[in-house]
């Protein structure tokens, strides 16, 4: 989506947003008038901010607005926006500026109105990213020394800060207790993720980015259950941050390897996620020997949330399963029935000091299943390894073990 | 007064069970507080609605005809069933808005002093789209609607969902970046649109939206499929799933509905078929998705699901006279009504 503010000056428009015009080579145009309700705003916003396709035109003093029905949709409130200048190439070049002019001024409630009365004054977006803004930690190795002597510096403004991977520096900071780290921290920090400042990068040597966490764990409530893993190719360039070309801090950033993006989830990362998590799930059901399909399952909804998909050469032996119902069926419909497992067995460990239940196995006649339980999220879940036959238990518990970590990691921004 | 007006863009997708079970569940309410229903069929020829629900001549009731309506009052059942003496007249949006001020201003007084009662809730099925009823033109005109924003008036506007529509929309969804004016598109920005628009002239009494959303059994899907209705009668389709998702007591806007679709449309991904799955079964998909993403805040108290009850099956065609006594027993009203009183009370 496009956002072009206009000025026109004591005027008022008889058009209603509702009504959008189509501009060939630009998209489809919704002109808002300045008293247009914030509501019915958000509600276009929420519409259409994906849309390449699509340019609102606003006048000024609904920028404000906008701006929070913008935060508000993607769950942050004061979302800093990039406006800029308007330039007559936003709308397609002068002609197509002229047609939009021309079309505002057929609804404009004035005696003799006229296409110079209006204003294009900023341009907003022109592709969907601007709505992506986050807090991102991008987890670095490099083979020289960071240019600078102190803890941390700027990578062209405060919003980019990198932190030194000078061995000393490591070393003293891995050493300290997260308290004492804090306040290196916390003056970069939005007052809460989401906020202001949700465009931070923070740039963190591997030596030090389990601790780097840590801190912000401590910092942010819930950090470590928001953040969700980003692409290394969103990461900006030195010169798309303004870095000097030729800079020993250019030099240092261009060679260095990035390890590992984190971000804050978008709506965008979401699905993202989603789409993780199954590939995930796939891919350890056609690379295991024993597991046939997995599932997660919300307990006190009785859904399954999420299932692996991909077939394996057991699969027969699992049509209802798998092959007929698509989404796990009937089989499954009163599995949340098993919290009363959970909670008797939970009841148990508490009393005899053995801790809360981790997994159960059941074995069936034909197959088996390897189930574990979590109740720290909204609801309780259950995650299913199903091995279509009877044999292979070990290598089911192994299985389990080995991957059910990486699976809670996927799995936990969807929670 | 209540207005319940039900609105689809196809026939054959349950909006005559919406109808019956409708007019049962309010009259339901009604009873108790000693008040009538007034149901209108405006089907013209497939006035289904009227057949099943009006006394067809058999036994005596009280009739009343007015400039351009028949009414009957089916009195053991509280109701008045209504419909034009005209089955051919076309209804256009403009005497569409007429008609609703006609019965508030006139009609609705010369059936309570003719039958001796007091109407609460009117229902009237059309065979319309709401993007036809509701016209910007008409809409934006404020003589049109200075009746939906009278305190003591609610209108509800149940709109069924089926697969064609849904499939404009989720073909819409899919080409979001291609920077373009397709006219293929230009109906699902219509539908969004008008959504908005309704919704903000429409919304009065501290209701967030008019909209009623519903998914039924061959709105979705297709009960001619056996596949589908195997899969229907189990218990884990999402109907079921989403009439047992906890009730939320929140309306949802249009735009958050559509939201929460387009998500789980991307968590399904482009259109790709898995093997041997109908376009149905890919939209059931869909809707699954929907339920999960939806799940933590609950279900929307004016998303409402239709369960399948195979006994029902080509019951618009039944000469049944104790088909909706027997529907009082059915699961797929029991679970109606229950959605219904969560959204009026």
């Amino acid at each position: 989506m496009k956002v072009i503010v206009y000025r026109l000056d004591n005027v008022t428009l008889s058009r209603q947003c509702d009504e959008p015009f189509d501009i060939s080579g630009v998209g489809t145009c919704y002109l808002f008038s300045k008293s247009e309700d914030n509501n019915v705003l958000k509600d276009f916003i929420q519409l259409y901010h994906d849309r390449d396709d699509t340019i609102f035109l606003i006048p000024e003093i609904l920028k404000s607005p906008f701006a929070e029905s913008l935060g508000g949709i993607n769950n942050k409130n004061h979302t800093p926006l990039l406006w800029k200048q308007y330039d007559d190439n936003d709308l397609g070049g002068m002609e197509t500026t002229g047609i939009i002019k021309n079309k505002i001024i057929e609804y404009v409630k004035t005696d003799n109105p006229s296409p110079d009365q209006i204003e294009f004054v900023e341009t907003l977006g022109g592709n969907s990213n601007f709505l992506d803004k986050k807090m991102k930690i991008v987890i670095y190795k490099a083979d020289k020394d960071v240019p600078f002597a102190t803890d941390y510096d700027q990578l062209g403004s405060t919003d980019n800060i990198i932190f030194s991977n000078r061995q000393d520096k490591v070393t003293d900071f891995n050493s300290k207790s997260v308290d004492e780290l804090k306040h290196l921290v916390q003056p970069w920090l939005p007052k809460r993720v989401g906020s202001e400042a949700d465009n931070t990068i923070f740039y963190v040597p591997y030596d030090m980015w389990n601790k780097f966490i840590d801190i912000l764990e401590r910092l942010i409530n819930g950090f470590k259950e928001m953040m969700v893993k980003g692409e290394k190719t969103s990461v900006p360039t030195s010169q798309q941050l303004g870095l000097g070309k030729g800079s020993s801090l250019a030099s240092f950033y261009d060679e260095m390897e990035i390890q590992k993006v984190l971000e804050e989830p978008t709506e965008k990362n979401m699905i993202e996620a989603v789409k993780e998590l199954e590939e995930l799930l796939n891919e350890i059901v056609t690379s295991s020997n024993e597991v046939d399909a997995i599932f997660v399952y919300d307990l006190t909804n009785n859904l399954v949330l999420y299932n692996s998909t991909a077939s394996t050469e057991r699969e027969e032996d699992l049509p209802k399963f798998l092959t007929e119902r698509k989404n796990y069926g009937a089989s499954v419909a009163n599995f949340g029935d098993l919290r009363n497992v959970s909670t008797v067995l939970n009841t148990f460990g508490d009393d005899t000091k053995r801790g809360k239940l981790q997994r159960t196995m059941f074995q069936l006649t034909n197959g088996v299943l390897n189930v574990y339980f979590f109740d720290e999220y909204t609801v309780p879940i259950a995650v299913v390894f199903v091995s279509a036959k009877p044999t292979g238990l070990g290598s089911l518990v192994l299985e389990g073990t080995k991957r059910i970590d990486t699976i809670i990691e996927k799995l936990r921004p969807l929670l | 007064m209540d207005w319940h007006i039900i609105t689809s863009s196809k026939g054959g997708v349950g909006k005559t069970l919406v109808s019956v079970m409708l007019l049962m569940s309010s009259c339901e309410q009604s009873i108790d507080k000693k008040n009538s229903v007034l149901a209108i069929d405006l089907n013209g020829m497939n006035a289904d609605l009227r057949r099943m629900m009006a006394s067809g001549n058999r036994g005596k009731h009280d009739q009343f005809s007015s400039e351009n309506f028949h009414f009957e009052a089916v009195l053991d059942s509280n109701y008045i069933m209504g419909w034009p003496k005209d089955a051919f007249k076309i209804l256009t949006a403009k005497t569409f808005f007429g008609f609703l001020w006609k019965i508030n201003q006139q009609i609705k007084a010369e059936l309570e002093t003719k039958f001796k009662c007091t109407i609460s809730t009117v229902i009237i099925d059309t065979n319309y789209h709401f993007c036809n009823l509701f016209p910007r033109e008409i809409i934006n005109n404020s003589s049109n609607h200075q009746l939906f924003n009278r305190t003591e008036e609610r209108f509800f506007i149940w709109f069924i969902w089926v697969y064609r529509q849904l499939s404009n929309l989720f073909d819409f969804f899919d080409a979001m970046n291609q920077n373009q004016n397709n006219p293929y598109h230009a109906d699902a920005r219509t539908v969004q649109d008008k959504g908005v628009l309704i919704e903000r002239k429409f919304s009065a009494n501290n209701f967030v939206s008019p909209f009623v959303h519903v998914f039924s059994p061959n709105s979705v899907g297709h009960v001619s499929d056996n596949r589908l209705v195997q899969f229907f009668l189990g218990v884990e389709n999402p109907l079921r799933q989403l009439a047992y998702l906890k009730n939320s007591n929140n309306c949802t806007r249009f735009s958050d509905f559509i939201a929460h679709l387009k998500t789980a449309k991307q968590n399904v991904g482009l259109r790709q078929l898995q093997q041997d799955e109908t376009i149905h079964q890919y939209f059931i998909r869909i809707l699954g998705k929907y339920i999960v993403n939806v799940r933590h805040g609950g279900r929307p108290k004016n998303v409402v699901p239709v369960l399948f009850e195979e006994c029902l099956l080509g019951y618009t065609e039944s000469e049944n006279p104790n088909l909706i006594n027997t529907m009082r027993e059915l699961g797929v009203y029991i679970n109606f009504k229950e959605a219904y009183n969560a959204l009026i009370l």
